[in-house]
Order: C-alpha cells, then structure tokens, then sequence
C-alpha cells in the first residue's frame, strides 16, 4: 500500500508571530516545525505502513527554505518527501493548496492519502475536503482511529455521545483528529542519521502541469485585508487567606447561575 | 621446617617433596589460566586510556590499597577489613615459607622467630575481624548486605575458608613446634599457647598432627587460590587495579564522558551507548570484578530506599555476569555480536539482565559512586545504558519525556515555554542584557527554571537582588541563552545536549568569555579585544545543574569558562566586604539540603554553611544525612521530569528527614530541589509551618528588612 502523508510547515508554536504590510505571515525558516496536528498523521501513517508494508511517503507544499520538517518526518520513519515549491505559489489560498495537492498526489500515485484535522497557523481545516472534491475520491474525516483491511479503510469519529463508524473503499483520503493520540515517535539518533539518506525530490508548477495563473495571490478569493491583536487576558478574581473564600466562591458560582 | 635450617620435612621424603612440587604447580597452572580468561574476557571492552597522571595513581594505591581509605570510611568493619587485607599479607608471605619448607629450605627473613610474633599477632586480628565480618553478616544484617539476586552463601564460604587458613596455620606453627622437641627456635607465641596441652605427647603423633595440618593450610591456602578469580573474592585481585586505575582528580567528577562524533559512529555501526558487554569499556567491566558485593551502594541509593526496582550493586554484578556468560562463548567464538538471534547473538544486557524502569529510576545523585569504597562508577554505566535506550533505540524512553525533548529542540528551552519570553521576569528590575552591554565582567546565567518557572523566578530576582546590593556589574543573556542540554544529557540524549551546548559556546564565546579562545565581544573589532588587558570574567547561575554542565561538560567541546554557583559568589561578596549582611537576621531554626551537582558532583559543602552561619541565628541543624551523605530530592538525572509511580516519592523522604530536625525552614541551593521539596511539603500539609527557600531568598528577605546594614550602593570593582 502506498499511503502519502499531507504535511504543512508552520512557524513554532512557541515563537511570537507577526503579519506583515501585505497581511500575509512573517515566516522565520529557522522557526519552522512541522503542523502540530500532522505530527499524528505522519505517526498514523508510519504506523498504517508497518502493518501493512508497501512505502510512506511525505507531502507538503512549501517555500521550501528548510528541510527540518520534512526531514524530521523522515527520521520518523517515513521512506521518501515530495516538496512541491514555486514562487508563483506565494500568497494561495486553500483552495489553490487544494488544487496542488491534489495533482501531487495524482502524481505520486497514492492509495490512501493522510491529512491533519487542520493547520496551527490558518486553522482552517478545509484542505482535506477540497483535495477530494479535486480528486473525486472519498474523505473520511476526523478520524480518531483508522483500520485498513484489504481495499477498504474504516474510521471511528468522535461524535457528542459516542463515536460515528465510516467507511470507503480505497483509494481514499483521511484527515486524522488529534484526538486519536496515538504519541508521535521521537526520532531515533539512527532515524535522524538514515533521515539524511532518504530522497527529497522537489517539484515545481510546471513539474505538475498547473498554471502559474490559478494559483498564488492572483487566483485566490479571498483576501485578508485587516488584523487585530487580541487580549487573551482572562477575568480572573484572586482571593488571598482563608477567610471568606468559601463564601466568595458559593457567591460566584451562584452570580454565574452554576449552581 | 617453620625456622631456618627446616628441621623436619613436611612432606616426608623426597617422593612427598616431589608430590607436593606437583600439586603447586597445578593449581598456579590453574589459577594463572583463570587469570588469562579473565584478562581476555576485559578485552572484549572498548578501549579507554587509564594511564593518565601516574604520579597520581601511585598515590591512590598507597591511601586506597594499602592504606584501606576506602573501607575505613565506615570503621567497625573498615578496620576488620584493614587486619584482615594486611593480616593476609602476612600470611601469605608465611604460607610461602611453608611451600619453601615443603621443598626442603626456608625462607630468610620470613623464617625467623621475629616474624613469627607478627604473624601471630596478625593471626589474632584476624580472627577477630572475622568474628566481626561473621556478626554484621548472620545477626546485625545491614541494608548494604541484603541484595536482590545474590545470597550471602558466598561471604560465608570466604569466611570459612579464611577461618580455615588461620586454625591450619596455627595447627602447624603448634606441632612443628612440638615435632622439633619444643626447641626455642621454633617458638612462636600461638605455638607456645596452644602446645602447653599437648606436651608430652609421642614424637610420631607430633609429627604426624604437623604434617596433617601442614597439607591441611596448604591445600587450603592453594584452594582459595583457585576460588578466588570464580568467586566474589575476585575483588581481592582486581581492587588494587580498579584503585589504581580509577578516574584522575584531574577530570571533574561531574562530568559524563562524550561521544565524538555520533552520526559518524552511526554511520560506522559503532556504539554510541551500551547494552551488549561488548558496548562498555574493559574499565566499566573491571568495576564489576572489583565489586566485593558489599553493598555499601544499595544502602544508600534513594530510588532502591523508596522501593524503586533500582540496586546498583545488581548492576554492576550484572554487567560482570553477563561478561562471563557472553564474554566466554564470545572467546570461544560460538557467538558473535553482529550475528542473528537465533545464531546465537550476544545477549543484550538491556531489557535482561537491567530492566529499562532500573536505569530510569536512577536520580544521578551519586550517593554510590560516593560511597563506594572500590571506585566503581555505577552512574556512567547508567548514563552508557540510558544512551542505549534514548539513542539506539526506537524511543525506548518514559512517554513524559518526549515533550521535554521536543521543547529542548525547539524553543531553547526544558519548559515548553516561548524562548523570547526568556527575559520577561527581569522587567522592572533594573537588569541589563549582555547584548546591551557585552564588557560586563559578571554574567548572571539564569536557566529555564529560573527564567520560567514561576517559583524559581523568585528564586532569580531575590537573587539579582543580592548581586544589587553588592553593587555586582552583572548582564542576563535573556532570549540569547539556551537550555544548558543538562536533563537531556542525563537522560541519555547525548546529541541534543551537544546541539544544545554548542549553541550555547557560540554564544558565550561571542561574548569573549571562553579562556581558550581569544574573541572580540560583538559590536567590537578584534584589535580593540586584543588591546584590552585580558581579565577575568565570570559566569554565575543559581542552577548546580547548569552550574556543572557548563563547567566540567562544556570543556569536552571546546568551551571553557570560570563558572561559580551562586552560594560561592555569594561567599566571596561577603568576605571581600561588598556584601554587608545584617548578622543573625534570622531567627528561625534552618535547615540546610546539600544539592547533589553542587555538593558530591563537585565538592562544595562550605560555602553554603558558612552564609547560613552568617545570616541565621541558630546557624545550621544538620540533617542525618547532610554533606557527602546527602540524601537526593528525587529530581537529578531527569527524574523530574519523569513520573514516579512506583514505590513512595524520595521528595516525601527528604522532607520527613528535614521535619524531624524540629527546623521550620530548609535551606536549599538549587531550583529543582526547591520544586521537588514545594511539592512534598504540600503532600505533607506543611505549607503553613515549614518553608523551602533559596539561601537568596533567604539574604534578599534580610536584606529588604534591615536596610541600614551597610549594603554597599556604588558600584564595586570586579
């Protein structure tokens, strides 16, 4: 089975960000990881491997200024990357990275294509969906488990009470919730070492017969054409000693209509 | 016979003599083949030079080897032990003697009623300090002597066989004394005592009695000979060389040793950890002949004292086990290490024998290494495994850790925090960065938990407090610092903590405080650094963690710096006058915990004491364990960042003991003990009467309150 993991680069989760004039994302390479959200996907789709063989491949599109993500991803266990990069790709929008994705993978060849629940940055979770639109092939989402048994993948989804079972027959797409906490793997001293050893091939648009004009800031449809810094500052009342609390607290929760 | 000329021939005639020749050379044959495997057997080890400072090593086989230091740390059975090592000597010299009487000739000196007295005075203390070794082992039954795996069937034989030595020697000293018709040449003391009831009886049994306890001690004597290098007595052999060829003073006690090159070694198919026997060096597989089980390190080991699956004497004796189940079907080459499993591969020690929650349970703490009186290192045979688990294994590490790890690599820091947040505690505090000032001849190295955690902050400003009131020109790096790599160096992650640290050198030898390398501090051309006098600058930190990384590890890569805990800066600003402390400020009854990285790591007890003393009215109640003793707060060697889930929590322990001083404050010196005892002390429901703090804390508090001290406001030369 080939399965083809779907992973972005963002910028660390620990590092503050900033937009610049064009409204568009301060990337610092040295800052990169990979999504948080893909980690489980990439975990899931090594794990999908090891049972049942065939190749694992990484996909991710990116300005492409360092390899840390992809490279991570192979020191995990994955056997080869894809990077899609072209200049004419600055400023997509999901859809376009829809549009690129979908050829990649058509490229590649894949029969089962893994996806985050969405990315930390944009966070908006709509890639998944659209790549399969492209495709024309089935998208179980949100999967907080994933079983593959001949030519049919199986997935539980978390639902209010209990869990929804779906299934397709491959090929497929997944998009995996974080919720199936499966522990990513810390790469081992000899994945990192055979990691630099792995192929990385890099493609560009042409490489994949998409016209520069449908994608990039030209193509995209929506625009972001303001932002504000919001306070996360929480209400918060401290009470110091004993004496009263309990009361305090009583009122309070009384006040908000908890109890 | 006993004395020069033999009077009597033990062995008989000359048919006996030729008999007796046999028999010595057999089991020497024997003895020296078991020797030879034995040398082989430490040759399957990695290469390691300890042949470094001889003048040194001579020096620690006088106090170690002949002086007994080690033993005597602990004198009821130390003492036993120094009669019984020399009393050996001795009788042994004198059982060479009796093989030269064996053969028809004596020996000079030995053979001489003078030596007589001292082999019998030896003889008595012997006997003695066997009757003590048989006490402590059948009725007294310390900590140290119970273990895991290993009965005590093995000390009593020795004993026995000891035993047995010295009732034959004596047997023969007696009737060779009254075999030559009690003739003064052949009087010894003992021989005089114990013949005064025999007198009198037949020349043929005399006779007879001498040569049945001559043959007696002397297949004795070669039976333990041939015992010794199968049993645990082997350490009788191997000690003197483990003493001698333990690690130099020269190299820092705390230092864990480096792997070169990691990703060539990889490449290579070499160990970068240990597992096989054949991972460790021939050094860490002497340790294992040297160890006599006497389990001085069990004793005192804090995991195994609050039920952890950790016994470090089971370590080291399953290394050396291993050694000689592997070690010789690997000699005979039925085995080989590369083989497959089922061709019969060498067994790892990893997962077998050690049990990967007995190499996670291990604190660092040192307590064993410190008290063992052999120089084995148990830590670094720990640290070899942990890199086995960690490096060479697919994760093969606690869960919790990976967050650790993954916060290391990717914001500089061990707390999942925003590295460019590194600074945010020292707002409003009047501090200055190193970027702002790079000639500042005191840089204050804070570490994440002084820069993050929200206890230890105050721990950092009382602290920056201090150095104010000293009028200390000092700088934080801020967002520039980086976690020292120290817990992932513990843990056995040793490429993160070279990646860690190398970015760390960069940045301080930027700033020129490398004394090896000569550098322009930023902003500033080499010719100006160069013209400038060079001087001492100084790195601080109030982390031993940090404090022992940077000091004795960061040299191994190049970066060497003049380093000082806090509690010795301290000291110094003190006794130079710049820090004037209102003595006897408080009144309350303190305690003091010995951090292990600042304490056994690296020998600094003194300083601590000497502020308290200064500071406290009561001075210092020691706890029972306090110093080199020191008992560990369960948070060294990663350990706080791992879950302790099984037995009970070595912080519940250590707060217990310094409770029951009657002290309501306990004085601490490093940021993860004072995490570790908040949190016992919480567990305990003693927030409300008992206190941990920072000696800082402890000087900011008397500082703020009595202001008119003396603390000195202009600014002070370095």
């Amino acid at each position: 089975m080939r399965i083809v993991v779907c992973m972005k680069e963002t910028p660390s989760t620990e590092v503050s960000k900033s937009l610049g004039t064009d409204q568009r994302l301060v990337r610092n390479p040295t800052e990169t990881i990979q999504n948080p959200f893909d980690e489980y996907t990439i975990e899931e789709g090594i794990r999908q491997f090891e049972q049942h063989g065939g190749e694992v491949i990484v996909l991710t599109m990116s300005p492409a200024q360092t390899d840390t993500a992809v490279r991570r991803a192979l020191a995990m266990g994955v056997d080869r990357g894809v990077v899609v990069s072209d200049p004419a790709l600055a400023g997509s929008d999901a859809v376009a990275t829809g549009r690129v994705l979908a050829a990649a993978l058509t490229k590649i060849g894949y029969d089962m294509a893994l996806f985050g629940q969405a990315s930390a940055d944009a966070y908006g979770g709509v890639v998944p969906s659209i790549v399969a639109e492209f495709l024309g092939v089935p998208l179980l989402s949100f999967a907080t488990k994933l079983e593959v048994a001949g030519t049919t993948v199986k997935i539980q989804r978390q639902a209010e009470v209990g869990y929804t079972v779906a299934e397709a027959p491959l090929p497929a797409l997944v998009s995996i919730a974080k919720g199936i906490n499966n522990s990513p793997r810390y790469p081992s001293m000899k994945g990192i070492v055979n990691a630099k050893k792995k192929p990385v091939e890099t493609w560009t648009l042409a490489d994949l017969g998409i016209a520069a004009g449908t994608v990039g800031t030209a193509a995209a449809r929506e625009r972001v054409t303001g932002s504000q810094a919001v306070s996360t500052q929480r209400r918060r009342e401290i009470h110091v000693g004993n004496e009263g609390a309990a009361q305090r607290i009583l009122d309070y929760l009384i006040e908000q209509k908890i109890i | 016979m006993w004395f020069h000329p033999p009077a009597v021939l033990p062995t008989g005639n000359i048919f006996g003599a030729v008999v007796f020749a046999a028999v010595l050379v057999g089991a020497w044959t024997f003895f020296a083949l078991r020797i030879r495997h034995l040398i082989r057997l430490l040759r399957l080890g990695r290469p390691e030079n300890r042949l470094d400072h001889l003048p040194e090593r001579i020096g620690f086989f006088l106090r170690g080897v002949l002086g007994q230091s080690g033993v005597l740390r602990n004198p009821i059975p130390g003492l036993a032990h120094f009669f019984t090592f020399w009393g050996f000597i001795v009788i042994q010299l004198g059982a060479l003697n009796l093989w030269a009487n064996g053969l028809g000739f004596s020996l000079p000196v030995i053979a001489t009623p003078q030596y007589g007295v001292v082999l019998d005075i030896f003889l008595v203390l012997v006997t003695v300090a066997l009757l003590v070794f048989a006490y402590r082992r059948a009725i007294l039954r310390p900590m140290a002597l119970k273990s895991q795996s290993h009965d005590w069937k093995d000390g009593m034989i020795i004993l026995g066989l000891i035993l047995m030595v010295v009732v034959t020697l004596v047997g023969t000293e007696t009737f060779g004394y009254l075999a030559a018709s009690q003739s003064a040449a052949e009087y010894t003391p003992l021989a005089g005592f114990f013949s005064a009831p025999f007198t009198g009886i037949p020349m043929g049994a005399a006779l007879a009695l001498y040569r049945l306890f001559w043959w007696s001690h002397i297949l004795t004597v070669l039976g333990f000979l041939i015992y010794i290098p199968y049993s645990k007595h082997l350490h009788l052999l191997a000690t003197p060389f483990n003493v001698f060829l333990k690690k130099s003073e020269a190299q820092p006690k705390g230092a864990l040793p480096l792997i070169p090159d990691i990703e060539g070694r990889f490449e290579r198919e070499e160990p970068v950890g240990a597992s096989k026997i054949t991972d460790f060096t021939w050094k860490q597989l002497l340790d294992g002949y040297a160890c006599t089980e006497c389990g001085r390190c069990n004793a005192v080991c804090p995991a195994l004292a609050t039920g952890k699956p950790l016994w470090p004497k089971e370590i080291i004796l399953g290394v050396k086990e291993q050694l000689f189940d592997d070690g010789g079907r690997l000699l005979a080459k039925t085995i080989d290490t590369s083989g497959d499993e089922d061709q019969g591969r060498v067994i790892p020690l990893v997962g077998g024998r050690i049990k990967d929650e007995t190499l996670w349970s291990c604190t660092n703490c040192g307590a064993c290494v410190e008290v063992c009186p052999v120089n084995i290192d148990h830590v670094t045979k720990i640290a070899d495994m942990r890199r086995h688990l960690v490096m060479e294994e697919e994760g093969r590490f606690p869960k919790e850790l990976t967050p650790l790890f993954t916060s290391m690599e990717r914001n500089n820091n061990a707390l999942q925090m925003r590295n460019d947040t590194r600074a945010d505690w020292a707002r409003d505090l009047g501090i200055k960065l190193l970027a702002d000032d790079p000639n500042v001849p005191v840089l204050y190295w804070v570490g994440c938990m002084g820069s993050f955690d929200a206890r230890n902050r105050k721990v950092a400003t009382a602290f920056v407090k201090v150095l104010q009131a000293a009028g200390v020109d000092f700088a934080i790096l801020g967002p520039e610092e980086s976690c020292t790599g120290d817990p992932a160096r513990r843990i056995g992650n040793e490429y993160l903590w070279q990646t860690l640290a190398q970015q760390n050198i960069e940045v301080l030898n930027g700033y020129g405080f490398n004394r090896r390398v000569a550098t322009a501090t930023s902003g500033e051309d080499v010719e100006a650094s160069v013209a400038r006098p060079p001087r001492r600058r100084t790195i601080v930190t109030a982390c031993p963690h940090c404090f022992n990384s940077i000091k004795n590890e960061y040299t191994q890569l190049g970066g060497d710096y003049h380093v000082v805990h806090h509690t010795q800066y301290i000291n110094v600003l003190m006794m130079t006058g710049k820090l004037k402390l209102p003595e006897g400020f408080d009144t309350r009854t303190m305690t003091y915990h010995d951090p292990c990285y600042i304490g056994r790591w690296n020998d600094i007890y003194d300083e601590p004491r000497k502020i308290l003393n200064v500071i406290s009215s009561n001075g210092v109640t020691e706890m029972g364990r306090n110093r080199n003793h020191s008992f560990c707060c369960g948070g060294g060697g990663g350990r706080v960042w791992m879950e302790e889930k099984t037995g009970t929590r070595v912080n519940h322990a250590r707060v217990q003991e310094a409770l029951d001083t009657g002290a309501s404050a306990m004085a601490a010196a490093c940021p993860f003990c004072i995490t570790m005892f908040e949190d016992g002390i919480t567990a305990k429901g003693k927030g409300d009467d008992f206190k941990v703090e920072d000696i800082a804390e402890i000087l900011a508090r008397a500082l703020e309150s009595a202001p008119t001290s003396g603390a000195v406001s202009a600014p002070a030369e370095e």
